[in-house]
């Protein structure tokens, strides 16, 4: 062991200290690859927590929750439960997010609150006002007893600088309610759930101010041991469910398992690319110290010494690259932290995520990762350091310059690999997740890397003299030192072909994904104007528009109005958005983008059999609901069967869309509600629109003035920027992973291009010596590091086109349940290409000045061949 | 020998210094050398006397600091303004001891090096290299790569090289420092034979072999010129040349085995 480390210490790690570019350029590299990787993971896992110990703070100790979606139980449930010899604790509990009536930014930013029974709850949740020495005045008895009285977090106080005794109007879907600051929560339990964005009050005053007089959201229970769950639930009236308290935690945290996946692998890429450098270091260091580990095998080091050596070599990059990236972490986790967890609020949990600390101990993870990827880059030139014969200590020439053997089998297997991906690309998903895709995408890397060699090799000795006939000397010497060396040659273009087709595939798939939404944005959910209860969205659509405001629109004659209910639905643990509208107005402006079936059929209803149902994308890919299925729903407290009739494309994510006819609907349930209007602009005046600003703009502001205190009005032009705004914030943190793997690429050309330099030094001055100008040697790195550039943009570029109908048809389908239409931004394509090719170009700089160093004299001093 | 020599190099007073950490080598130290065309001059010395640095400012691969040094037309002195590449395009070839064949590139492509390096184009250099080889006994390993080829193959594609550009000056700096005995006496002859048709040549070696067939040797100490050449018909000379010519090789092809 002590010998192991003496050969470690003097001599590995002092090639490593000699070679400083190279091992600097590696370290950098992995750096870059577990910074991106750590802070990826951080940020979502955090926004994860962040939500899941939110949802748990609400929760509290519940067992189970009694609930009937966003239509609330009759609150006198409540009497049976509470005595039911089962029943250890129940308690109810009711929450609406509201917005301050503030003319300030703090009014535009909503906070929840909570409807609870200050003595019933103390079972459940753990809340305590701050203690004001006046206690006769404020806290819990003023709660129970002032009208509209709430207690506050600190936080919510100071976001809006209230304190005790302080009033706040506050507005939601329905009549604006006066509220009275009764007192501040103490900073701990449930004060800290929603990033202390929330405010509690006595579930009367709760009533009272959102006009669910009556109901509860829900009743939270904890059973005795043995508690007959099968009997409790035969209490309970149609529609109303028994959960367990976990299951909006679980799946909320579900629908972001995919994404997470998707985040990490994109992040894992960045380490990926880095493991090509580590191999190039390892793999030179073993190639240019052939003779010092024959020498050392002669003198009796074991074979198992020698490999251990070469990859501990590997581990050192590792560990230091992965020290390297802990500033580089500390500097770029506050911006993917922030991005990730917005991007998570607007798609999956809707509210609820609080920045979250940098935690020390969840670099560990990227630690292990790191080292298992730098041990499986030092893994093939540890193998080839540990052939190295003895005996080649006598000889002159290293085994470097010898063919190793293993070409054949390393394009046999780069080829199998290759077969293998639409074989793994049609795997089922594996827990909702697209393991076949990933598996595909890595085989297609992973195959492309190990054929790039042999295709090199076969691009036939025609490029070079055809370059060298066109292009002269320089071209016909760089084509065929990249030919000769294609083994070495492929490390960089292994990489830059991983960043490029990461690159284009992405590109393709984000341009193919916002096409989709544009179309379905302009035909499925188009309008003029859009009127909903306001937050209609963060308060599942509780709140439906008054028939008053409905008759008001009704009557407008300039106007077509395209009236919709939305209507929350479970079924088998499963969250649906039933939206019944009016099908024969939305057919004259617009209609569905049909996957399987065709959604006109679901227009019109007889009045007999099923409902007509349309279902959304990724409720088929995910839950395999399909055409001519029926389906049982409890809508209003009434079962009401539909029949599937066509699978159409949406792009929601937290809930899966249903569609039906409103008419139809309310003749199943006897109910009739508007959750929101889409207006659509019937006179065309043919002036440019001109007409129709004024009139959009004269029947918005009266809207507001009207009903401004419990609706939303909004431009259709505006909604339709904010959908593609969300989709384009979304994306956003995927090319900043995008752009780390293209840095890191880049940094592998320079570090290529170098080391090309470097290795072929004396090849370099014994080309001066026979006459080669500056420019000559100049013009012939640039040919070398354009051939590789072109190349690998060229594999990049077929690379790329597979990985993105992988994206589209595969994982995406499998994470999401969407699928797109195909589109191509052929101009910004070319674009970022024509960027690589330069980015690259410019990366070559270095090495075309360090081919110029050193004099043509040292040629006669040190020996090539 | 020419009755009426006409001189090619003309080196007076050269010197090349080295400088590091403070402390300055003479490498070079008031140098005076006469190369006549057709002559066949042997350097000879210790490690470190100052060959190797000799050859390079010959070469045009250095440039000297003191003293002058003319080559045919070509003034490599200090403060000259010579166009290097050019020289060492058309006025030099360099015959290296570790062969310096470009690993890529295979042996035929190896000699149209310098004449495409010169503007040459592509089928004419690779018809006038192929023929170089062929003469040389390398026509049925021309399109081999320099690790397929044993090391007097090596050698013999880097002689090819060296000449294929028709240089006025050959030099070689210890071309048989890699090779075995045979290989080693077979490059000499082939040398030899260069310098009878009329080449010049400039070696520096450590080897006694090539003195049967020198001109002049120069033996060098400490960067000077140490000592007058020994008349090449001397007993000793005389013992290596027929030592060497009781040897059974013949001189082409040379005999090599692969590594």
């Amino acid at each position: 062991m002590k010998f192991f480390f003496f050969l470690l210490f003097r001599i590995s790690l002092r090639h490593l200290l000699r070679q400083k570019l190279r091992t600097l350029a590696a370290l950098l590299a992995i750096a870059l690859g577990a910074s991106v990787f750590s802070s990826v993971r951080m940020a979502i896992d955090g926004a994860g927590e962040s939500f899941a110990s939110s949802v748990t703070q609400v929760t509290g100790r519940a067992d189970y929750h009694l609930s009937a979606g966003p239509e609330g139980i009759p609150e006198g449930l409540m009497a049976d439960f509470l005595h039911h010899p089962d029943i250890l604790r129940a308690a109810p509990f009711s929450s609406v997010y509201v917005l301050p009536d503030i003319n300030n930014k703090e009014g535009e930013r909503p906070f929840l609150l909570m409807g609870l029974d200050p003595f019933l709850d103390t079972s459940f949740r753990q809340w305590e006002p701050e203690s004001s020495g006046e206690e006769e005045n404020g806290g819990i008895s003023e709660l129970v007893t002032r009208p509209g009285a709430m207690l506050v977090t600190q936080t919510l106080a100071r976001r809006l600088g209230i304190r005790h005794g302080d009033s706040l109007r506050v507005l939601h879907g329905g009549k604006p309610a006066e509220m009275h600051v009764a007192g501040i929560l103490e900073e701990e339990g449930l004060a800290m759930a929603e990033a202390g964005g929330l405010a509690l009050c006595d579930m009367a005053t709760f009533q009272e101010s959102t006009g669910r007089y009556g109901l509860v959201d829900r009743m939270d229970l904890r059973l005795h041991a043995g508690a007959d769950k099968k009997a409790l639930e035969a209490m309970l009236p149609a529609g109303v469910q028994m959960q367990p308290a976990t299951a909006f935690r679980d799946t909320g945290l579900a629908m972001v398992k995919a994404y997470r996946m998707n985040l990490l692998v994109m992040g894992f890429v960045s380490l990926f690319v880095g493991m090509f450098l580590v191999y190039s270091v390892v793999a030179l260091n073993a190639a240019s110290r052939s003779g010092e580990v024959a020498m050392l095998r002669a003198m009796g080091v074991a074979k198992v010494s020698i490999f251990l050596l070469f990859i501990t070599e590997g581990l050192l990059l590792g560990i230091m690259g992965w020290l390297f990236s802990l500033p580089l972490t500390l500097l770029g986790y506050p911006f993917l932290q922030e991005g990730v967890g917005k991007t998570l609020e607007t798609l999956f949990f809707g509210k609820g995520v609080a920045a979250h600390a940098f935690q020390f101990q969840d670099l560990w993870l990227t630690l292990a990762l790191t080292l298992f990827v730098a041990a499986i880059a030092a893994l093939y030139p540890a193998l080839s350091a540990m052939a190295v014969s003895p005996k080649m200590a006598m000889a002159e020439r290293g085994f470097s310059d010898k063919k190793t053997g293993t070409g054949n089998l390393r394009s046999v297997t780069g080829l199998g690999l290759l077969v293998a991906v639409p074989f793994s690309a049609g795997l089922p998903a594996m827990d909702g997740l697209p393991l076949g895709g990933y598996m595909a995408a890595f085989f297609l890397f992973g195959g492309t890397a190990l054929v790039l060699p042999w295709i090199l090799a076969r691009l036939g000795p025609g490029m070079a003299l055809f370059l060298g006939r066109r292009f002269g000397v320089s071209a016909f010497l760089a084509a065929r030192q990249f030919r000769e060396s294609g083994g070495r040659i492929a490390l960089a273009a292994g990489a830059l072909t991983t960043a490029v087709a990461l690159f284009v595939a992405l590109s393709i798939m984000i341009t193919s994904f916002r096409e989709t939404v544009r179309v379905w944005v302009d035909q499925s959910i188009g309008g003029d104007l859009f009127i909903r209860s306001k937050m209609a969205e963060l308060n599942d659509y509780r709140y439906p528009l008054s028939h008053d405001l409905v008759a008001q629109i009704e009557e407008l004659q300039s106007w077509d109005a395209l009236g919709y209910r939305r209507v929350g639905l479970e079924r088998d643990g499963l969250a649906f958005d039933l939206e019944a509208m009016d099908m024969e107005t939305l057919s004259r402006y617009g209609g569905f983008l049909d996957v399987s079936g065709t959604s006109s059929d679901a227009y019109f209803y007889s009045g007999h059999g099923p409902l007509p149902l349309l279902v959304s994308e990724p409720a088929l890919h995910l839950h395999g609901l399909d055409k001519g299925q029926i389906l049982d729903f409890y809508v209003d407290g009434v079962s009401v069967p539909f029949e599937v009739k066509a699978v159409v494309r949406d792009f929601r994510t937290r809930t899966l869309a249903l569609f039906c006819d409103m008419e139809a609907l309310a003749k199943k349930t006897g109910k009739r509600e508007i959750s929101g209007m889409r207006l659509f602009y019937k006179m065309s005046s043919g002036d440019g629109g001109k007409e129709k600003d004024a009139a959009l703009e004269l029947l918005r502001d009266q809207l507001l003035k009207d009903y401004g205190d419990s609706v939303d009005v909004v431009a259709g032009l505006s909604l339709r920027n904010a959908v593609l705004d969300i989709f384009d914030e979304t994306f956003a943190v995927t090319f900043v992973l995008l752009a780390m793997a293209l840095g890191i690429a880049g940094l592998g050309i320079a570090t290529t291009m170098t080391l090309r330099v470097m290795v072929e030094r004396v090849g370099l001055l014994t080309l001066r010596s026979l006459g080669a100008s500056a420019f000559q040697v100049r013009s012939m790195v640039r040919w070398e590091a354009g051939l590789l550039l072109a190349f690998s943009l060229v594999a990049g570029l077929a690379c790329g086109f597979v990985l993105s109908y992988l994206l589209i048809h595969g994982i995406n389908k499998q994470s999401f349940g969407w699928t797109f239409f195909f589109a191509l931004d052929g101009l910004n394509l070319l674009a970022g290409i024509l960027m690589i090719f330069a980015a690259g170009m410019l990366a070559a700089g270095p090495a075309m000045a360090l081919a110029l160093r050193g004099s043509p004299a040292e040629a006669l001093r040190e020996g090539t061949s | 020998m020419d009755e009426n020599p006409v001189p090619l190099v003309l080196a007076s007073g050269l010197c090349r210094f080295y400088g590091r950490k403070g402390v300055e080598l003479k490498a070079l130290d008031h140098v005076d050398l006469t190369v006549n065309r057709g002559d066949f001059v042997l350097l000879k010395g210790r490690s470190g006397s100052g060959k190797t640095t000799l050859l390079s400012l010959l070469a045009g691969l250095d440039r000297p600091d003191a003293g002058s040094l003319r080559v045919g037309d070509y003034d490599l002195s200090p403060g000259a303004s010579p166009d290097l590449d050019t020289f060492r395009r058309h006025g030099v070839g360099v015959i290296f001891q570790s062969f310096n064949l470009l690993p890529t590139l295979r042996a035929v492509e190896n000699v149209m090096l310098p004449l495409l390096l010169a503007g040459g184009r592509q089928q004419v250099a690779q018809k006038r290299a192929g023929d170089l080889l062929g003469s040389l006994g390398m026509g049925p390993r021309m399109h081999h790569l320099p690790a397929e080829l044993s090391g007097g193959e090596m050698q013999r594609v880097a002689i090819a090289r060296a000449l294929v550009n028709e240089p006025m000056l050959l030099l070689a700096d210890e071309p048989t420092g890699n090779l075995d005995e045979n290989n080693a006496m077979a490059v000499i002859d082939l040398l030899a034979d260069l310098v009878k048709n009329g080449a010049t040549l400039v070696m520096a070696t450590h080897s006694d072999m090539a003195d049967p067939f020198a001109s002049h040797i120069i033996h060098l100490m400490d960067g000077r010129v140490s000592a007058p050449r020994p008349d090449p018909s001397g007993p000793e000379a005389s013992s290596v040349k027929k030592a060497a010519l009781a040897t059974d090789f013949p001189s082409h092809p040379i005999q090599g085995k692969n590594p």
